[in-house]
This record gives C-alpha cells, structure tokens and sequence, in this order.
C-alpha cells in the first residue's frame, strides 16, 4: 500500500532543517497523498481535510529546524496529521455536527468533490463503515490498513502502548467485519 | 487458551504481530477450534476488502498552497502574535500587570517624603514606658538587634513626664523632617541609600513576580510541534475551568498570595517607619513562614519537567517565566534579609548618646523619629523634652 520511503536521506534532512524552499516543496510533495488521505478518511469532507492536511504541513515547516530526525519523516507528519483530526474531531463544534449525523450521511451520499474515488458498492459501504467508527479506533484502522503503518510505527505515531494499538486495531476490524458482513464471500 | 483470548489476538496474528511463543499458542487454539478459525477467516476477508480501498489523492494545487502558506510572516505580525495572543489569557494579564506596576509606582512615590525621612533616622531601644529603670528591649529576633545596636546608652531611672512636648513633636510634618534629611552626613546618606536600594529591590522583584506569573513557564512539545505553553496564570485559570477548585487555590496561594503578601509586607516595612514594632515583629515572623514556600512553583515544575521527559515522545522545557517568579522569590528574600537587619550606627552619632545618670529618651518605634541626639544633639533641655511619662 504504501510508497517506498523516499525522502529520509540524511542530506534531505539537513535540506530541510536548513529552511531550503526546494526541499519543503519536495516533502509536500512526497507525503501529500498520504497526508490528505488520513485526513479526508478521519474527517470525511474533502475541504476540511484539506486544510487538516495544510495546517499539518505548515505545522511541521515550523518545527523542522527543532526535528531531531529520531523519528521517520512519514511518522512525524502521520503524527501531526492524526492529531489534528482527532483535536479537530474533539471540538464541541463538530460533536454537534455529528450529532445530527450530518458527516456520515455526506458520506455515505458519496459527496466527495475533488477525491477521485471508485463510487461503487462495496467502496461506498466502507467508507460509511470507517466513518462509524469511533475516532480512536478509526484512526488506528486507517493507519495499519489504508496506510499500510506497522503496529510499533503506529504506536508512535499516536502515542500509544504497543498493546493497546493492538486491542484497538482488533476492535475496529472486528466492529468494520460486523458491519460489512454482506459484502464479504 | 480460551476461544476469547484467542480472538482478542487474531488481528495480530494476522498480521504476525505477535510474539513467538503467543503466536504458538494461538496457533495451537485455532488447531482444535473451528469457531475461531471461522472468525480469522472474516477478519482475513474484511483486511482484504480494505486493502481493495483506493488510495486518495490529494487536490490539484494542494503543493502550491502549501508553500504559499508555508513563506514566513512578516516580523511585526510575529511579534505582535507573540505578545497579545491568546488575546484572551494575555491581555488580562497585561493589563493587570500594567495597573499592579503603576499603582506601586505611585505608592512608592508617595511615601518618598518618609523614605528620606527615615533614611536619616536610626533605630533606638525599646523599652516598656512603664518601667522606670532602662533596660535593653525585649528578646524578640529583631527589637533584640535594635538593642544591640543602641545599648551603648544608659539609662537613668528618673526621668520625667513632658507628655505635651511629645504631642509638638508628632506635630512636625514630613516636609521638615525632609529638610532635615537633606542636610545628611554621609552616614544618613548611606542610610538613604539602603532604603532607596530596598525599594529599588521590591519593586524589581514586583515586576519580575509578575512577569513569572504573566510569561510562560513550561512548554511541552508533543511530536515537535504541539507546542503547549502555560503560564503561572493559565495555569491557574486552566485548574479552574475544569472545576479542580482546592488545587487552583492551593497554586494560586502559594504562587501568587503569598508572594504578592510577602512584597506587600515588605514594600510596607521600607515605606512606613511609623509602623508599630509589634506589628513589625509580627511581619517579619509571617513573612519567614511565607518564605519557606516561595519556592514550591520552581520545585513543581522541576519535577514536572523531570517527569514529562522521562516518560518520553513529549517534551518539557522551561520558559522564561520560571526565571522572572525565581528570580523575584530570590530577590523578595535578599530584601527581607536586608530589611531585616537594621544599619550600623555610625560611631559620630553615639557620642551624643545620653550618658549615664541622664535623662532617657523613650522612643515610640524603634525603627526612626525619636532620635533627638541627631537633631539637636547638644540641647540638653531639648533633649528632656522628648522623654515620656513615665509615672
């Protein structure tokens, strides 16, 4: 699923501590899609995971000249991704908003303007059971299976006991098996 | 194994996530177990039809609106940002510290007269009235000193009540003891000196108590970039929102109480020499209790930051705040210190000290005013005029 890590080279790094313009571009350009998918899989609206996904990318051109490297680039940004959809998600605004289960009926319509997606059965039904999910173990959901992280990078990534990435990422897939029962053979 | 455990582990398993010998057990139970197998078998189904989810692409311009945001603000909005925002916990702030600054400012100003005035007074014995025969003042810590300082005197028994000439003397305003003051011997002006110094220190450590409590004091760091600072006040406001009412007033006593008091108590002890000894000696005493505890937001935080990045991922530094509230701790210290010892008396000013068999001048505070050897050290008879009644 995922790309081969591409950016990590210790001369890119120093690139990018320096505050050199090309190597920035280079990094949003590299994780862009990555970004923008947790993102719009967290949120489920394409204009607000853009902003999610800028706000994460300036968020880290900030913090670069501080970034020790002792993480991987992909995890760092996957860590400033996810937190800010779950910070985002916490709002009181948008518990209301999902109160009136506003966002999954957006979902489940299909209303995703700019992200080119396969509208069909199967996908449409995942996507409404992701979006049910609740947000802790949606989040872990999307990193191992549609990101394709390991149980220890997303340990890091949101700051978690190994095991409770595992339990977690049990309770997910166990409540998607539930929920997507007649699709499966 | 039981059949729930088993399953508690199938989506590591699956993705062999486990360790060895648990994957050897779970192994094991999925052998004789065909439930379980069944339900490894869906989890399977259901990772797959997830995997089969396209990836997403991010929108067309997404790179340039990045960078384009990414150029960095011009150094006015920086800075403006990092003094008022957030608006709502620094302009308060600011503003308290503003009026706190002013209204000491105006405060110190007008007890100017008295700070000149008490530069050029010395401090005498205290002695009870009502005992005939003179003796060093009572063992308190500070009158103790005080005693020390002037028993150089003796004393005679039969002094003699001028309770009018007394009431003359109080009757001097500030602006001729000042003209007084001005014509200071060096000694007096050393004296001045020390008070201008003291309440230099005070309201030093004023600003800087309110600059700890105004700046940020700690900054956790949260994968570089979750940056959480908190200042003293934030602090406090943050424990009362979320209804944590003992502890809001624990930390505020101790780090804005107490402190405010101690420098209170201090700023009056400089600025007010009339200030009875009773209530000075119980000052002082109140202000050593408060002191042992100017500390314990420094202490907190140390541990705090011990702690926070022991544990990892999330990081705790140190803001300029701590620096301001430890320094306005250390220097509230050096001038209780200060102030609570009293100045040498200068070796010229003993010689007009009543010898024995004279008459004994009765001081009502120790700390100035009554020092008629100062002001008229020759006068004899002037000298009488100040004695108390002491029938």
């Amino acid at each position: 699923v995922r790309e081969a890590e591409a950016g990590d080279a210790p001369r890119f790094l120093d690139r990018l501590r320096a505050g050199e313009t090309a190597a920035f571009e280079e990094l949003v350009i590299t994780y862009q899609h990555r970004v923008f998918g947790v993102a719009v899989r967290m949120l489920g609206n394409a204009a607000e995971a853009q902003e999610v996904a800028q706000e994460a990318f300036l968020r880290a051109h900030r913090a670069l000249a501080d970034f020790r490297g002792d993480a991987k680039l992909s995890t760092w940004l996957y860590a400033i991704t996810s937190r800010l959809c779950l910070n985002r998600l916490a709002t009181a605004e948008r518990r209301l908003h999902r109160q009136g289960e506003e966002t999954l009926l957006r979902l489940a319509g299909g209303e995703w303007p700019d992200v080119a997606v396969e509208r069909s059965e199967v996908e449409a039904a995942l996507h409404r059971a992701i979006a049910e999910l609740p947000e802790e173990r949606r989040i872990v959901v999307v990193l191992r299976d549609l990101e394709g992280l390991s149980y220890e990078e997303i340990a890091e990534v949101l700051d978690l006991e190994l095991g409770t990435v595992r339990s977690r990422l049990h309770r997910a897939r166990a409540d998607l098996k539930d929920k997507l029962e007649r699709f499966l053979p | 194994m039981s059949c729930h455990d088993a399953r508690e582990s199938l989506s590591a398993f699956l993705d062999e996530a486990l360790a060895p010998d648990e994957r050897q057990r779970v192994a094991q139970h999925l052998e004789g177990c065909s439930e379980c197998q069944r339900e490894l078998a869906r989890l399977e189904q259901t990772v797959a039809l997830l995997h089969r989810v396209e990836p997403v692409r991010a929108p067309v311009g997404f790179v340039d609106a990045v960078t384009a945001a990414a150029r960095p603000r011009p150094w006015y909005r920086r800075v403006a940002a990092a003094v008022f925002l957030p608006f709502s916990v620094k302009l308060p702030a600011e503003a308290t510290a503003v009026v706190m600054v002013a209204l000491l400012a105006v405060y110190v100003f007008e007890r100017t007269p008295a700070l000149q005035e008490s530069a050029r007074t010395q401090p005498e014995v205290r002695e009870d009235p009502r005992q005939k025969t003179a003796r060093p003042a009572p063992p308190a810590a500070l009158t103790d000193r005080f005693a020390r300082d002037s028993s150089s005197g003796e004393r005679s028994p039969e002094s003699k009540a001028r309770p009018l000439e007394k009431e003359q003397d109080r009757r001097e305003t500030p602006a001729a003891r000042g003209r007084i003051a001005s014509e200071a011997e060096t000694p007096k002006r050393l004296s001045a000196m020390r008070n201008f110094l003291l309440s230099f220190l005070i309201i030093l450590a004023t600003v800087f108590f309110a600059l700890g409590i105004i700046l940020p004091v700690i900054r956790f760091t949260t994968v570089y970039v979750w940056t959480n600072e908190h200042s003293i006040a934030t602090i406090i406001l943050a424990l009362y929102e979320s209804n944590e009412y003992f502890l809001c007033a624990v930390v505020f006593a101790v780090s804005i109480f107490f402190p405010f008091l101690k420098l209170f108590y201090l700023l009056t002890l400089v600025t007010s020499p009339d200030l009875s000894p009773e209530f000075r000696r119980r000052s002082f005493s109140t202000m050593e209790w408060l002191g042992r505890y100017s500390m314990t937001d420094v202490m907190v935080l140390a541990l705090m930051i011990f702690y926070v990045n022991s544990s990892g991922y999330t990081e705790a530094v140190v803001m300029p705040g701590v620096y301001f509230f430890a320094a306005s701790a250390l220097i509230t210290m050096l001038a209780y210190g200060w102030a609570n010892t009293v100045p040498q008396r200068p070796t010229a000013l003993t010689a007009s000290e009543p010898a024995a068999g004279e008459i004994v001048t009765l001081p009502t505070n120790p700390a100035r005013r009554h020092r008629p050897s100062s002001r008229r050290p020759l006068d004899r008879r002037a000298n009488r005029s100040r004695e108390y009644s002491l029938d």
